[in-house]
């Protein structure tokens, strides 16, 4: 008995030290990014490398805040974002109770409709948006960044699932008691579903944040790019394998990222187990 | 206590009720009473239309139609500079054929996802075992390792970027120090499809760790202690038990992983811009410079189609997978 609980000390004790390992390639990135955006031009590429910053400099966070408009950039990403996750979650939890709690004809083919275009890959309707766009006259405006996010597929078919979980009887109470539809809907139904709520807002906020194709072809102009475009545009355009702004430029979008994550950190792994949302 | 007493005499139909209790007509009372009652028609109509009605439109206005749109524009030489658009039918397609750069595209996505969907699955599935098995630290573990797929695949491949850099890249480095040849990681025709691969493994990794995770934590316990007590040892629990019950996780997962490393184009427009000599063209990364450099959006298009057709027959797959499972 003795010896077979000695094995298993072992075992687990081998399990801790490659999870730590495997930990470390998945970390190490990041903290290498960190150091490495206290370096100074000249010391970043040293060879060989130097581990801890030798004399740590804050120019390069300086230089990536003021002489590009990383301000900008941040600011529109969360403008963005933040309009697209309101929208989203105001519109999925709407439809989502209709469709989870009306009877009315059609709504099985509505319903499947917006379930099919499930299917469909961004990459197959970007050509037909971008040409959509120009019509319109919105690209290079927020506009385009902001429309084609507005509703969102899972988030419909999520909200319903969690409105039909929701007794019925609170919708049949709140009419007794005189309220509106929308506002048996925005009232009695939404505080249900809050947990949901604040799992698909987690999500497409951050899927949103993310973008990174979208947004590269919608705008041109340096004044609406948003952080993923305007970082990548650091190396590729603007100046050439310039590593110490690089990895400041990402230490900025990382930081704030993985903060929120760290906070949030049970929502997300709801959002993945419950609901297979990616993130 | 008189059971006769308490017991409500009858009250009459609901329309004399009504009457009786002078009640407006039109109140929400009546409305509801009557809603309960009428199951076959709809009520609220007005609700419905109203809240169905803009999102429904936004849904058709930004996918179905550009959808259609795509698959129409597939069929046409619609350049956006070009001063007609003539009708080709399957022309466009037939030329894809004959196109090395697509062919090759093509063949590197089909690479991409076979190294891609494989590796993923063989590191994440086994951390996630571990994390099974451990109490303390577990949380801090798990987010360790998702932390990558949360932040920005832009910002990651930034960071990778330095990492790579054939002479002052850390990579590099830390082979030097052991005494193993130095590689350009990037810069090389062979090794620049895996170094990427490398990236988005490392970046997607978390997500199917959390989902097997997660299907490991809902396995019955009861299987492995039967199995224990008829003396089973590790590896045959995990063969007999834990790998057919995670059957269906696996087919999903497999299946999503496929179709995400299907549409990947970030790393490779920051990190290689399809080169060297396009071993690291992939599809999307094609169709973005046929429709966006080179104006060909219907040649563009016929590539979008054909990706599509792609990634519909794997939902396909996954939806019969989930059938029988």
């Amino acid at each position: 008995m003795r010896a077979q609980g000695r094995e298993q000390a072992v075992q687990s004790g081998i399990v801790y030290i490659l999870l730590a390992i495997g930990a470390t390639v998945m970390v190490g990135p990041f903290v290498w990014m960190l150091l490495c955006s206290f370096k100074t031009g000249y010391e970043i590429v040293r060879i060989p490398p130097t581990f801890w910053p030798a004399s740590p400099t804050i120019e390069n966070y300086k230089a990536v805040l003021f002489t590009v408009p990383f301000v900008r950039y941040f600011l529109n990403s969360l403008l963005v974002a933040g309009v697209i996750t309101v929208s989203v979650l105001f519109t999925s939890s709407l439809a989502g109770y209709v469709f989870a709690k009306y009877r009315f004809p059609g709504r099985e083919f509505l319903f499947v409709l917006v379930l099919s275009t499930l299917m469909v890959p961004f990459e197959l309707v970007m050509i037909p948006l971008y040409l959509l766009m120009l019509r319109l006259r919105f690209l290079n405006t927020y506009w385009a960044l902001i429309l084609p996010g507005c509703v969102r597929v899972l988030g419909v078919f999520l909200m319903r699932q969690f409105m039909a979980q929701v007794p019925s009887e609170l919708m049949e109470a709140a009419r007794i008691d005189g309220c509106s539809e929308f506002r048996t809907f925005w009232s009695i139904m939404l505080p249900q579903v809050k947990p949901a709520l604040a799992t698909l807002g987690i999500f497409t906020f951050m899927t949103s944040w993310n973008d990174y194709l979208w947004p590269l072809i919608a705008i041109d102009s340096m004044e609406l790019r948003t952080l993923p475009v305007g970082l990548a545009m650091l190396t590729t355009k603007q100046f050439i394998t310039r590593y110490d702004l690089s990895m400041a430029g990402a230490t900025l979008a990382v930081v704030p990222a993985v903060v929120v994550f760290i906070a949030l950190q049970k929502y997300f792994v709801r959002g993945v187990t419950m609901t297979g949302l990616k993130g | 206590m008189n059971w006769q007493l308490t017991r409500r005499p009858y009250a009459g139909s609901i329309s004399e009720r009504i009457r009786r209790s002078g009640l407006r007509k039109g109140s929400h009372v009546i409305k509801h009473a009557q809603a309960r009652r009428g199951k076959g028609r709809t009520r609220y109509l007005g609700f419905i239309i109203l809240s169905l009605l803009p999102i429904i439109s936004l849904f058709i206005i930004f996918t179905v139609l550009p959808a259609a749109a795509a698959v129409v524009m597939s069929l046409f030489d619609y350049s956006l500079i070009g001063p007609s658009r003539p009708f080709v039918g399957i022309g466009n397609f037939r030329a894809l054929f004959q196109d090395p750069l697509f062919l090759k595209s093509l063949w590197n996505t089909i690479r991409f996802v076979c190294m891609t969907v494989p590796l993923n699955i063989l590191v994440s599935l086994p951390v996630a075992l571990g994390l099974n098995r451990i109490r303390f630290l577990r949380s801090f573990f798990r987010a360790c390792y998702y932390i990558p797929t949360v932040t920005s695949l832009a910002a990651v491949s930034l960071v990778w970027l330095y990492l790579y850099d054939p002479a002052t890249g850390l990579i590099n480095a830390l082979l030097r120090t052991i005494g193993l040849p130095t590689q350009s990681w990037l810069g090389n025709a062979s090794l620049a499809l895996p170094s990427i691969v490398l990236v988005y493994v490392w970046q997607d990794l978390g997500y199917n760790v959390v989902i097997f995770l997660a299907a490991l934590q809902g396995l019955p316990a009861t299987y492995y202690e039967a199995a224990q007590i008829d003396g089973a040892g590790s590896w045959q629990l995990f063969r007999y038990i834990t790998l057919p019950l995670l059957k269906p996780t696996m087919g999903m997962v497999v299946i999503l992983t496929m179709i995400s490393a299907f549409k990947v184009f970030t790393p490779v427009h920051i990190m290689t811009q399809g080169g060297p000599m396009n071993s690291t063209k992939l599809l999307v990364y094609y169709i973005y410079e046929n429709a966006f450099s080179f104006l060909k959006m219907g040649y563009a298009s016929a590539m979008a189609v054909m990706l599509f057709g792609m990634i519909l027959l794997l939902t396909l797959v996954q939806l019969v997978f989930l059938r029988t499972d």
